[in-house]
């Protein structure tokens, strides 16, 4: 494209640009207002979970650092092994919470289906990485885990690929491989929420509804949510 | 070393038939129960830029369900 010219390019720069612009609408991605409905506690456990899960990842990389048997030698190690448990305790505590709160919600609605599935198989991968975790604590622990579980994953053809009784290979799906798809996993669940907005309670009427467009078109967001909807949360432009 | 917690002592656990879970497992499930049922009764505390009552822009046009999470 010239200099001076106003046609659009038709670059992949500028279509990948477009298309990463579109996927959430404008002002969605860190918004500071929200429906007058998100002022409830059960809207508060879905980004618990992202903080204890940030809190995961961190006190994993620092284990990483250390290595494998860094916490049974190492009074550091130990302190940081233990909060990396508890932050996990946590981490599911609150999923459970959010779930259990999008069940009742019936969260799926308003084309809102692929955001629960993506959080549901995010709460099985969740499940998978916490199990590799308990088989890479190189204790006796790890041990019984591991003997006990592997009869029924061989019994359902598992384990010629994923072997329990394989402690590299347990340590690097814990620390690499299963981290990755997670997080990829989060990533999109995230995204899809601020895509779509958070689901209004069963009865309520999501704003962008209310005003008869659809979520995806609802931008920028200070001019609607203030002179069109009946609903403000945070600070006043 | 320091053993992991756990291997020192045999947990308690509770029997009701088929059914068999410690207690520490119980206790959490206790306090996820406890932790939802105060999501959705606990009222959310107001923030100073909140909007204030009878202001237009405020009022609540949702359901009856608007305003109280999933209740």
């Amino acid at each position: 494209m010239s200099a001076g010219t106003t046609e659009p390019s038709g670059s992949w720069t500028v279509r990948l640009r477009e298309r990463i612009v579109g996927i959430v609408p404008s002002g969605e991605w860190l918004p500071d207002r929200q429906p007058v409905y998100v002022r409830s506690w059960i809207y508060v456990f879905g980004v618990a979970t992202l903080a204890a899960l940030a809190y995961v990842i961190a006190s994993g990389v620092i284990l990483v650092i250390g290595g494998s048997a860094w916490w049974h030698t190492n009074s550091l190690g130990h302190f940081v092994n233990s909060t990396h448990l508890w932050s996990v305790e946590l981490f599911f505590m609150f999923m459970v919470v959010h779930l259990w709160g999008m069940f009742v919600m019936a969260a799926w609605r308003g084309k809102r289906g692929l955001t629960w599935v993506t959080g549901a198989v995010a709460f099985l991968g969740s499940i998978g990485t916490a199990f590799t975790g308990y088989l890479s604590q190189s204790n006796f622990d790890s041990q019984w885990i591991s003997t006990q579980a592997k009869d029924g994953l061989n019994s359902m053809g598992i384990g010629a690929v994923f072997n329990v009784l394989n402690t590299g290979q347990m340590l690097l799906w814990h620390v690499m491989l299963l981290p990755l798809v997670l997080g990829v996993i989060v990533v999109v669940h995230v995204v899809l929420v601020r895509r779509h907005g958070v689901v209004p309670p069963i009865g309520a009427v999501a704003p962008a509804e209310q005003a008869g467009t659809p979520s995806l078109q609802v931008a920028p967001q200070r001019t609607p949510m203030v002179a069109d909807e009946p609903v403000s949360l945070g600070r006043r432009p | 070393m320091t053993t992991a917690s756990g291997l020192m002592g045999t947990p308690d656990y509770l029997t009701w038939g088929v059914l068999s879970i410690s207690v520490a497992n119980l206790v959490v499930v206790a306090v996820m129960i406890v932790l939802f049922l105060a999501a959705l009764l606990v009222p959310f505390p107001h923030g100073h830029d909140d909007p204030t009552p009878g202001d237009e822009r405020d009022a609540v046009t949702a359901g009856p369900a608007s305003g109280a999470g999933a209740r």
